[in-house]
Order: structure tokens, then sequence, then C-alpha cells
């Protein structure tokens, strides 16, 4: 059995997160083929290339794919299809406005939003805003799947699939692009965020969202809006969490002054711990809330934001507790993140890194360690040996000199074994997110 | 310029969905049914098309069930001229699927000869987010989905396009199949005398047979089951004590 992935590519970049989680998913189907198209896209290629369970990966470069217009890239997932019993994607926009055009060429169904896959035929989707789970089996020979990424863990990476060059397939001339209006944020991105702070209606204004970013930020979290505050033009369209925006699952979930209406619950129902802050004890959000707190928000929000991590030790490494060090000296501005950040700067600027951990075997895991609120955070750590590299051979990826993606919780863990092990003095911890 | 704008019957969206308790699907009888909320959207920008004097027909079409008279009636009311049932299913459970309404469309496209076909972005009971494309492939025209604007002039439509990164903007080939999105209007309420007023409107009446499309369906609805169910949670009376269950539950 084989399957076609088509990868999340955007101006030439892979979306990790979204692309690897749809290979989990897809290789529970059979081999796994990836195809990226863009105008370049051999970086991204060979990116996907590394995930475990793609056996191979195809490369489209043409300008016809630059902004993955519908038209052509359908044009050339059906000029492929022949081979293929499978035709996936990570449920993103771009594969939402692409996949049941694909489908509709080979004369099949979509198979929207999949939670789950059964057997080859046989998948879970939900339906009505997640009030029902249905499972539903294709009678058609291709099937032709998008999967929903929040249900899925991202597959591994430290694969090598074969990264093949491919021609494009024509271009239809149907449609262009004219501009991509894109906020460039800091923020951890919304559908792989450990902790989502999300605002409604009850937020009020464009400025009081403030208060939601301020605590967010705080969290390391990205931020959510419900579809009233987009509306009201609170929050931009792409924050919208529900049954029609992002669906998310995060670890932590705060919803400050969302009532919970059945379409908002659909996108953030399955986060494993909800939070809910509104004045309204009646307001149905409290029904899937594991912790609810029955207050303004505008008082709520920003004790909340203050409090958080004052007993913790304080991020300048001192050891002692965040609020008796740089937290009453005012050296702290509000976030937390970037107050690390300041005091860890990196100095080599050939590097897209945030900061580096001068490390040693006494220092590194009180270094990493000082943190909590990064500890779901995926960070990225290249291990820069520039010491002994019979420790780099020994001690696998991390000191292979490459990048890993891991949850800064195991960073610390993985970093408290390297100093046990003995690192030498010389060793850089560089990471970003 | 004709607009087609193809509006699907679905359950109220303030109805509390009901699975039935023997696992074959959801409780549709007796419950309120209403336009599809997108739908509702892709007609009053249609209208609002027209107002503006860039069409000069609005067609509202539906596919499943004769009941979607009704939701065709609500089309009319808000402003469609005229409006066509393709009556494809007679029990009311029976949802016809994306790729059959596409196929069907496609018939009524081909018919009819529209400049531009003005559909929701997805029906809020399946789900699919799938039939404007699938319609946008059949018939071979250009698509662009997921509108909170649409701007047509001469033999092409400029659509801004809300997507994962923010928005997009592309311009699409004339005859073109948009799909709308929450953002682009806000739907008109009908009037009591356009309501009065819309009952005299023509109401075409064709099928699936006639129109020679299968619309027997690809995938085999196994099982529908209700959610796993969260626990039930607790609530605090401060900020402390919230900040400390969440230390204990390890989430900050
Ligand atoms: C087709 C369709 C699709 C939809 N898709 C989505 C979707 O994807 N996502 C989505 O979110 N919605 C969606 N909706 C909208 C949904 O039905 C609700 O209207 C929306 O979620 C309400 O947003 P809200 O909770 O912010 O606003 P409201 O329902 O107005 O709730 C505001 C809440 O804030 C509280 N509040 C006010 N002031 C304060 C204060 N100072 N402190 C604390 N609390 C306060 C109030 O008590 C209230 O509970 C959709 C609707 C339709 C019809």
């Amino acid at each position: 059995m084989a399957v076609l992935l088509l990868a999340e590519v955007n101006d030439g970049a892979l979306a990790m997160d979204a692309t690897a989680k749809a290979v989990t998913a897809a290789t529970a189907l059979g081999d796994v083929t990836v195809l990226c198209a863009g105008a370049t896209c051999s970086e991204a290629a060979a990116q996907a290339a590394t995930l475990f369970g793609v056996a191979k990966v195809l490369c489209a470069e043409d300008a016809i794919y630059s902004k993955r217009m519908a038209e052509p890239v359908a044009d050339l997932m059906v000029s492929l299809a022949g081979e293929f019993e499978h035709i996936v994607a990570p449920a993103t926009t771009d594969a939402k406005n692409i996949m049941p055009r694909v489908a509709a060429l080979l004369d099949v169904m979509v198979i929207s939003d999949a939670t789950a896959v059964v057997d080859g035929a046989t998948f879970e989707r939900s339906i009505y805003a997640g009030n029902a789970i249905q499972t539903v089996q294709s009678s058609d020979t291709t099937r032709v799947v998008t999967f929903r990424t929040s249900t899925f863990d991202a597959a591994p990476t430290g694969g090598s699939a074969v990264v093949e060059a491919i021609g494009a397939a024509g271009d239809p001339g149907l449609s262009s692009w004219v501009e991509d209006k894109v906020a460039a944020s800091d923020r951890p991105e919304l559908t792989s965020a450990g902790v989502v702070v999300s605002g409604g209606r009850g937020v009020g204004s464009e400025e009081d969202f403030k208060i939601i970013e301020a605590l967010a930020d705080k969290l390391n979290a990205a931020v959510g809006a419900s579809r009233a505050a987009v509306d009201s033009g609170y929050a931009p369209n792409d924050w919208q969490v529900g049954q029609t925006g992002k669906v998310v699952a995060p670890d932590l979930y705060i919803a400050c002054g969302i009532s919970g209406a059945i379409q908002h619950l659909a996108g953030m129902k399955d986060s494993k711990i909800i939070v809910a802050i509104n004045k309204d004890e009646e307001a149905p959000i409290f029904q899937v809330a594991d912790f609810g707190l029955v207050a303004d928000l505008f008082d709520a929000v920003p004790e909340l934001t203050e409090k958080l991590g004052r007993n913790d030790p304080c991020p300048c490494g001192s050891l002692r507790k965040f609020k008796a060090c740089c937290m009453s000296s005012g050296k702290y501005d509000g976030s937390l993140r970037d107050y690390f950040f300041a005091s860890n700067p990196c100095t080599d600027s050939s590097l897209s890194v945030y900061g580096v951990l001068k490390i040693n075997k006494y220092c590194l895991e009180r270094s990493l360690c000082v943190i909590p609120s990064f500890w779901n955070t995926t960070v990225e750590i290249l291990l820069v040996n520039t010491g002994s590299s019979a420790l780099a051979e020994k001690n696998g990826p991390f000191v292979k000199c490459g990048f890993c993606s891991v949850p800064f919780s195991k960073a610390a863990e993985i970093a408290g074994t390297l100093a046990r092990a003995g690192v030498p003095d010389s060793c850089d911890l560089l990471f970003s997110y | 310029m004709k607009v087609l704008v193809p509006v699907k019957r679905v359950i109220d969206y303030n109805v509390k969905v009901r699975v039935k308790a023997d696992g074959g699907g959801v409780d549709l009888a007796n419950v309120k049914m209403s336009m599809n909320p997108f739908d509702e959207i892709a007609v009053e920008e249609a209208i609002r098309l027209k107002e503006a004097g860039k069409a000069d027909e609005v067609v509202a079409v539906s596919v499943g069930v004769k009941q979607a008279q009704e939701t065709l009636r609500t089309a009319l009311a808000m402003g469609a001229d005229r409006a066509i049932l393709v009556v494809a299913a007679d029990d009311v459970h029976k949802d016809i699927e994306p790729l059959a309404v596409a196929k069907l469309l496609a018939k009524v496209v081909q018919e009819e000869q529209p400049g531009l076909v003005l559909c929701g972005k997805q029906a809020i009971d399946n789900d699919m987010n799938a039939t404007g494309q699938m319609l946008a492939a059949l018939v071979g025209w250009s698509q662009a989905t997921f509108a909170s604007e649409v701007d047509v002039k001469d033999d092409k439509a400029k659509v801004t396009r809300e997507v994962d990164g923010g928005l997009q903007t592309i311009e699409v080939n004339l005859p073109t199949v948009v799909t709308v999105d929450l953002r682009l209007n806000e739907p008109r309420y009908a009037s009591l005398p356009n309501i009065m007023k819309a009952k005299k409107k023509p109401l075409d009446e064709k099928t699936a047979a006639g129109y020679g499309v299968d619309v027997a369906p690809r995938l085999n609805v196994i099982s529908t089951a209700e959610p796993a169910q969260r626990a039930a949670g607790i609530i605090v009376s401060s900020v402390d004590e919230l900040l400390g269950k969440l230390k204990d539950a390890g989430a900050v």
C-alpha cells in the first residue's frame, strides 16, 4: 500500500509540525511518499526526508507552485495519483483548499479532518461541531484524506528518505496570487503550542486584548480568540479557535471572557486542562473547564499574569525566588521569555538562535531547570561540542551538532545526563523555538 | 452576470445535537432546521452583488430532501430571484455527500451558465468543507475558498481568503467558485413583506435521477457515537487557588 502525502510548504519552508503529524497518521496506511511543491522547496524536501516513516520525497519546484494555488497543485497531485491508494495531507487551510479538488478530479470522496485511522479504508471524524464522532468506511479505490493535526503526535526526525526532483504538471492558468498578509509573531504557533490563552467578546476591545497577550507571553503560550472576538475586530482571523477556525489540543487552555458556545468548544475541548475565567457563573464554558474562576477578567487575568512564577527560581539563574530577585529589583519587564533570553544572549550572529547557555557539569542542570513555564515548550537544541568529539559520537543526536526538537523539560534531562557524563567546559547549548 | 448560490438545509446551529441511542446517526426528526449559516452569507453576498449592479440574477439551488424548499424560500425572501430544488433523498436523515452534490451542481451550472457560484465554505452538519472545491474541479473552473472579501471586476474576481497564517489575496478568472467565510458580511433578515413575496417567486423542482447522477454514498457510515465527555471540574474561589491547582497539576 502506498500513500502520497502533500507536505505543508509555505514560501519554500516546510511546516514541520503539521507535516510530521500527518506523517504519523499516514504511516498507519502504508509506505509514505511526501510531495513538496513550491517555487523553491529543496530545503523543505530535505527536511521532510528526515521524518521517520517517510520512504521517499518528491520535490516539485516550479514558479506555478510558489503560492500553492489549488488548481495547479491539484493537477500535479492527480498526475501522480496513479500508483497510490491513499492521498493525504494535514488538515490545514491549504490542504482543505486543494484536497477536495484532487478528490473530485479522481471521482472519489474526500474524508476531511479525520481524527483516527481505523484501517486502510476506515476513518473517524467529528461532525456537528464535535457533537458526534462518525466512523466512515470508504468504498473508493483511492482514498483522499486530510488529518486533524491536533489528534496525532508528530513523527520523530532521524530518518533519511531519498529525495527525487520531479517536473511540473502544467499551469491551468486559472488564478494568480496577489498578496499575503501574515503577521509575524514570536509566539508559538496556535496549533502546536503547549499552552493557549484565548480571549472572547468579554475582553471588549483590541486594546484590552493586550491583557490576554501578556498572560500568554508569561506562559510562552499562543493566543487564541472566539469568533465573536475576531468578528468584533479585537483579534485577527487566524487566532480563531473553533468549529470553523483552528482546532487545538494544548496541555493547558485558558479561556477568558468566552461563553463556551458549542462552535468554540469544538476547537478546544480536547485540551488536557481547561481553565475558564468568566464573570457569569452560568456560562457553559464552566461545564468543560477543569478549573473555573468566576471573576471579572480585568481583575483576574492581570493578577494571574503577575503571580505566575513569583515563587519560581529567578530566570537570571541566582537560584533565589523570582519575587525576591529580579522581579523586586525591577529588572523584569513583563515577559519572562524575553527576560530570560536577554540574560543569556547569543553572540554568534551566524546562528538563528535565541539564547546560549554556557554549560559545564556544574551549572548545566541548574540553568536549564530555572524556568518551569518553558517546560512544555518545544525548543530546538543544538549542542555545539567544541570539546571532545568522542563524546559527541557516543551520546546520540544531541552531540552530533545537529538540531533536535524536544520539549524543554526533556532538554534539561538530556543535558543533565550529559553533565553527569562529563561535558567539557567548552560546550555551548544553543536553543531556539 | 448570473450568480448561483447553493444552499443546504441543516440542523439549526443553536440546537443541541443528540446522537441516536442505537448509534445510527444524529436525531433530526422534529428538530429546528435552518439554512447553513455560511450559505446565508453566500446568499447575502450574491444579493449585494446584484444591488451593486454587478450581477443581474441570483439563483438559489438546494440538493437534498423536499423539505429543502423551506431553505430555498428563505433565500428567496432574502432577495434571490428564483430557486431550483434538486430532490436527491426522501429521508431527512440521509446526507448527500459533497461529491454527489457537486456533480448535481455541475449539471445545474451547465444549464444555467452562471458567471459565479457563491457557496458556504462548510456545512455545519457534516463539517466536510468540500462541495465548492469539488464543483470547481468538475467544471474545470478556478476556485477561491474561505473568502472574507470578494471584488468582482470584468472577467476576474479578487478574493481575500482567511488562511492559517492570516489573509491571502488572489485573483481568479471568471467563471469561478467562491466559498465564503464568516467575515465576508452580515446576512440580512428577511422582512415580512419579502417573506410573503418569496412565496410567489419561481421554484423549479428537479431530481437527481433526472440529471442521471448517482448519489449513492462513497463513505459508508459504520457508526455515530457521542464524543467522550470531560470529567467534571471544580470552581476555584481566587487566583491564588487557581495557581495552586495549576501547579499541582503540573500545568505551570
Ligand atoms: C456557522 C458558525 C460558525 C461558528 N464558528 C465559530 C468558531 O469557529 N469559533 C468560535 O469561537 N465561535 C464560532 N461561532 C460563534 C459561536 O456560536 C459564538 O457566538 C461565539 O463563540 C461567542 O463568542 P464569545 O464567547 O467570545 O462571546 P459571548 O458568547 O458574547 O460571550 C462573552 C462572555 O464573556 C463574559 N464576559 C463579559 N465581560 C466579562 C468580564 N469583564 N470578565 C469576565 N467575563 C466576561 C460573558 O459572561 C460571556 O460569557 C460560530 C457560529 C456560527 C453560526
